[in-house]
Parts: structure tokens; sequence; C-alpha cells
């Protein structure tokens, strides 16, 4: 992985060059990835730190002189895909956090507008002020902003700096004569929830969970604090009752959807994917992004990934299954990865009980801090898959 | 609680041979290791996909119950579900397999884990660990808490004996000796007073020497002292 990190240019970069020295993105970046130091030119200039750098965007919009590049959502294709959708007829526009977007019909729900343009993006945090302008030139009248709860950000201050943004954002465009409701606020986390009927109280939750959300009581009944909760969804494949369903990732809808992948594709490959792995050019919730030939089934953290679902794909004919996860020192959820390599380690001997071969199941990293190591990670995937599909059809056909 | 470990699904499906009808059944008892509904969807789903590489057709569902060793509550789950059922799965201990053997006339119940001891759950080191070996007379009182019968290789009422080295015991580098933590403990609560007491030897007529070990359930909180066993 190290050395891919060398051959492709990080995806934030920051020109030294034009750096003014103003130090708004030392102090906006929540993960104290940038310090003005004296450069090799001889003038102090804002440096990037790669290895603390976690891709959040928040710097880049916070430059007043564009002098940070970044490769995900930047401005102009923000405003590119603004312009491509204004065609469609709607003038409400719903920016939303990929950690707290909900399917569109509930989107449409909690808007209270049915046809609006989406604008999905990994943070909200970072949408740039001039995106918002741009939509108010571009004809927009309503512009409604998910955001995840403050203590829910997956990117520690974007929630945070989403509301700041905001508020300035409202005040520039009643300046400029627009209404004060003009840029709305709405907070949506997905959250775990216990039903507790179904609860054995066995303390798994309990016990495992990263934030200490969880408290029991007596007859067995486990509490988790919506407040606490972050949503990685470690607690669910551990719940023997089957009692807690993390919003927007429950249970059954995927096990559909993963009926519907395995009927779809062919080769009938399963992808289990992290939102954090991989960041892509754009999410668009009414097309999608992702590539045709293998279903994708977006987790909030790969600490969801449920042995249950992996199990279900085989047994729905699944010829493989991907679990893609962040580097275990970048989850963005304290320990989702490490249990999702866990996981699929104790899976593989599971399912070579019933016949498939543990190369089946696969566990691969990628993270949005190298261009195209999610893009990497499919294709790798594919082509171990087509390897081993050859394979077995040959030893298929001596029998 | 009783802790149990799954048994190889080679062996379940060795006694599945040739049955056409399954169904697992859960227990949301003792629930370390857990072995409820989420257990016994997957073993369900495991089994269908086992015998269908052995290309045998079997249809496997699967159900859980709130305690599989209450007959009552094994009854009144699974006799509406066992018509259709050439045999049953217990995902339960061995108490629970014998409970459904005694309220399931001619059904037969196969274990899907076995069964290795009461134990504890140690969560930060993410073990379980024998604790107790129901010998039926507890000496906990006097062994600061310690159980010396479940974890003592020995089993012995006055120890540590002579193998006992750095804290382990002898017969295992890793096994803590149960009377270097008996005499630990009970230095921190400056209980040592305790340990000079000779112990009498131990009545065994309540362990596991006279057959079967029953009670009229009243006994057990409203007749007590009570030591007889009938």
């Amino acid at each position: 992985m190290s050395t891919k990190e060398e051959e492709k240019p990080f995806p934030v970069d920051i020109h030294a060059d034009d750096c003014g020295e103003c130090r708004i993105c030392p102090s906006a970046c929540p993960y104290e990835a940038i310090e003005i130091v004296q450069t090799e030119a001889g003038k102090p200039a804002a440096v990037l730190d790669p290895e603390k750098c976690l891709i959040c965007g928040i710097c880049a919009p916070a430059c007043p002189i564009k002098a940070i590049d970044i490769y995900y959502y930047d401005i102009a294709s923000l405003q590119g895909y603004l312009e491509s959708k204004m065609t469609n007829g709607s003038d409400t526009l719903v920016i939303s956090c990929r950690g707290s977007t909900p399917p569109k019909e509930q989107l449409a729900e909690m808007v209270g507008v049915e046809d609006f343009i989406p604008l999905v993006i990994p943070c909200v945090g970072r949408m740039p002020l001039n995106t918002y302008m741009d939509a108010v030139t571009l004809g927009i009248n309503k512009i409604y902003v998910v955001a995840c709860e403050e203590d829910y950000c997956r990117f520690s201050e974007g929630a945070e700096t989403s509301t700041t943004k905001m508020s300035t954002a409202q005040l520039m465009m009643e300046d400029m004569g627009y209404p004060e409701d003009m840029v709305e606020l709405l907070r949506n986390s997905f959250v775990a929830v216990v039903d507790r009927d179904a609860c054995v109280g066995c303390g798994n939750c309990f016990a495992l969970c990263p934030f200490d959300a969880v408290t029991m009581e007596s007859p067995g009944i486990s509490n988790i604090d919506e407040e606490k909760c972050r949503g990685c969804g470690i607690c669910v494949p551990f719940c023997t009752g089957m009692a807690i369903e993390l919003k927007n990732s429950e249970y059954a809808p995927m096990s559909k959807k993963i009926e519907d992948e395995v009927e779809r594709t062919e080769p009938k490959l399963v992808v289990f994917g992290c939102q954090w792995s991989e960041f892509r050019m754009l999410d668009d919730i009414h097309e999608d992004t992702l590539p045709e030939d293998l279903g994708f089934l977006e987790l909030p953290c790969s600490g969801r990934v449920d042995p249950l679902h992996v199990i279900e794909a085989f047994y729905k004919g699944a010829d493989g299954v991907l679990v893609l996860t962040c580097p275990e020192d970048l989850c963005r959820l304290e320990e989702g990865s490490k249990h999702a390599h866990k996981r699929v380690e104790s899976l593989k001997s599971v399912l070579e009980e019933v016949g498939i071969e543990p190369e089946r199941l696969q566990l691969m990293e990628a993270t949005p801090k190298i261009i195209a190591s999610f893009a990497d990670a499919l294709d790798d995937f594919k082509k171990k898959m087509s390897e081993l599909m050859s394979g077995a059809s040959v030893q298929g056909g001596d029998e | 609680m009783i802790i149990t470990q799954e048994k190889p699904l080679e062996e379940i499906m060795y006694y599945l041979k040739g049955s056409k009808n399954v169904l697992v059944a859960g227990c949301d008892g003792c629930n370390q290791p857990p072995r409820g509904l989420r257990e016994a969807r997957s073993l369900a789903l495991l089994i269908e996909m086992a015998s269908k590489l052995e290309g045998e057709e079997l249809a496997c569902d699967y159900v859980t119950l709130i305690k599989q060793c209450d007959d009552k509550i094994a009854h009144s789950t699974l006799s509406p579900l066992v018509e259709k059922v050439d045999i049953i799965v217990s995902l339960s201990c061995g108490i629970g397999v014998q409970v459904l053997s005694d309220v399931l006339e001619g059904t037969l119940i196969v274990p899907a884990q076995d069964t290795i001891f009461m134990g504890s759950e140690e969560r930060e080191m993410g073990t379980v660990s024998e604790r107790c070996s129901a010998c039926g007379l507890c000496v906990l009182g006097s062994t600061g808490g310690i159980c010396p019968i479940a974890r003592c290789s020995k089993s012995l009422l006055n120890g540590p004996c002579g193998g006992s080295q750095e804290g382990k015991c002898e017969v295992d580098e890793d096994v803590d000796c149960a009377w270097q933590l008996i005499y630990d403990r009970l230095k921190s609560i400056d209980g040592l007073d305790i340990m000079r007491i000779i112990a009498p030897p131990k009545d065994w007529s309540t362990s596991t020497h006279g057959g079967t070990r029953k009670i009229p359930k009243e006994m057990m909180f409203m007749d007590r002292p009570r030591r007889e066993t009938e």
C-alpha cells in the first residue's frame, strides 16, 4: 500500500507558492494536519501532513485564495454537477452528508419536497460557500442541508463547520435580498435502536460498544443512548436476539438487496463496502454511480458487516463476496475495521465447512487517501474471482 | 452460565443424513456464547448449504426458545412445530437437548453444541473460564470467593500443593494456581487467618456420585437448610 501511496499524488494538495499564510486552513483542519512552516523557497507557507490528513475536505473551501486543490468534490465539479441537474426543472437543492442521507423517498419526506436535486457529499462541512452561491445564481430557490448531529460527525468537526457555513450562506443571501429561510438545516444521524421485546440481555452490545453508548438494566435489557451512539453497527451482528437495528442499514432490506444483486449480476459478486473507504467523484442517489457489474452494498462502517448477510449471499448463489474496509488505523468509527477483519477470518472457516473455498470471501482495504484504491480493489477482486472461477470450472470438467 | 462450543458442521450433518425437514432450535437462556435467533438462522442456512453439497435435499427452518431447560416452555414452543419436522438440532447445552427429548416424543433431538463447563465471561480478555463444578456444597465463604473445586487441578480443600510454582499450576503453566489466587485474595482483604483452619474432608455425596440429583423446587428456597437428596 505504501508503494501505491508514493506512485499516486495525494488527493489534497496545498500550493505553497500561492499560500498567503493567512492561517485559516490550520485552524479549520480537525486533525491538525496542516502547519505553517518555513518552506524551501524561504517563505512560510501551509504544509499538509498526509499521515494525519483524512480527506474531510474542510480546508479546501476555507482557503480564501484557492491555493488548496482537492481531488474529490472540488468546486468546479460541484458547479458542473449543479448545472447539469438544473435542467430537471426542480428548484430545491438538498445537500446532505453521506453519513446522514436516507434513501431517496425518506429524504423527500424529510424535506417535504418530492422533486429535488440531491447533492450527497462525504461531509457537509466541506461544502464551499461558492456552491451555495452558484446554486442561487443557477435558479435554486430553496436549499436544505442535511447534516449529522455534531457528536456523530465522522470527520470530527464537519457537522459543526456546516452549521457555521450554512448561517454564513444564509446571511449573505439575505444581504442579496433573498428570503430568510432560503437555507434550512436538518439534522439526521443513523443510530442503533434496540427492540426491547426482542432483547435477551446477553450484554454483547454493552461489552463491545466503543462509544459507551449502551447500558444494561435488569431484567437484562439493553438501552442504547442515541446521543452517544455513533452508528458503527458493531453491535448488530453480535446481537443474538436480532434485536438491534442500525437505522438505514436494517437487516431485512439488506437481505433483499443481496438477493436482488445476486440475481442481477453475472458473475455473481457482492461487495459490502464501508462508505468511508471510498469517495466517488460525486454521489448521486438518483443515479447509480457505482460499477454495474457487481452488487455494491454501502455500509456506514465495515463494523456493520453481518456474517449472516455474507452467509446469505453465498446461500443465494454468490460467486464471491468482498468486504471493503478502511485500514484499521483509519477507521472513522474506532473499531469497525478491526471487527470486520476478525469476522472475515472466522467466516472463512465456516464457509469451508459448506464447500465454499475461503478465497471466495475476500477482505480488501481502500481509503480515499489513495486515489483509485477503491477502483483498484474492485478490479483486484474481480480478477481474483474470475481466476478462481475458471479454476473451479476446470475442476468441475474433470469430474 | 453454561458454556458451550459449536460442534463441527460435519458432525451435525452426520445425524441429519436422510432427513428432509430439520428444525434448528436456538436458546436464549444462558446467552454466552450466543446461541439464539441469529445463530439459529445462520446454522439453518449452513445446514441447507451443506446438504446440497452432499447432493441431498433438505429444508431447514429455525426458531428460538426463551430457554430450553424448562420443559413447559420447550413443550409449548416446539410441540406445534414438531409435526412437520424429522429432527431437531438444538443449539442449547446438554440440558436443553435432554429436556427437548423428554417433551417431544418420537422426535430425535441432536446437539449442535458441546457443553463444556459452567463459567464466567471475561470481556476484556475475550475469554470464558470455568468457575463452578456444582459440587453441591459451596466453600467460597472460606476461600476468598475463589473456588478450589473448580479451579484447582486437584480440587484440594487445603492448598496449595507442592506443584504451585510462581503462581502457576504444575499441570499447565497457563493455569493459575487456585490456591495462590486464594492466598492473594485473602491477604488483600486481611483474611489470611481463614487459611490456617484445616478444612475437613469434603462430603462428596452432594456431588455427582449418587446418580441424578433431583430436589423438589420449593425446597430450594423455602425449607433451608436442607441437604438430603432424594
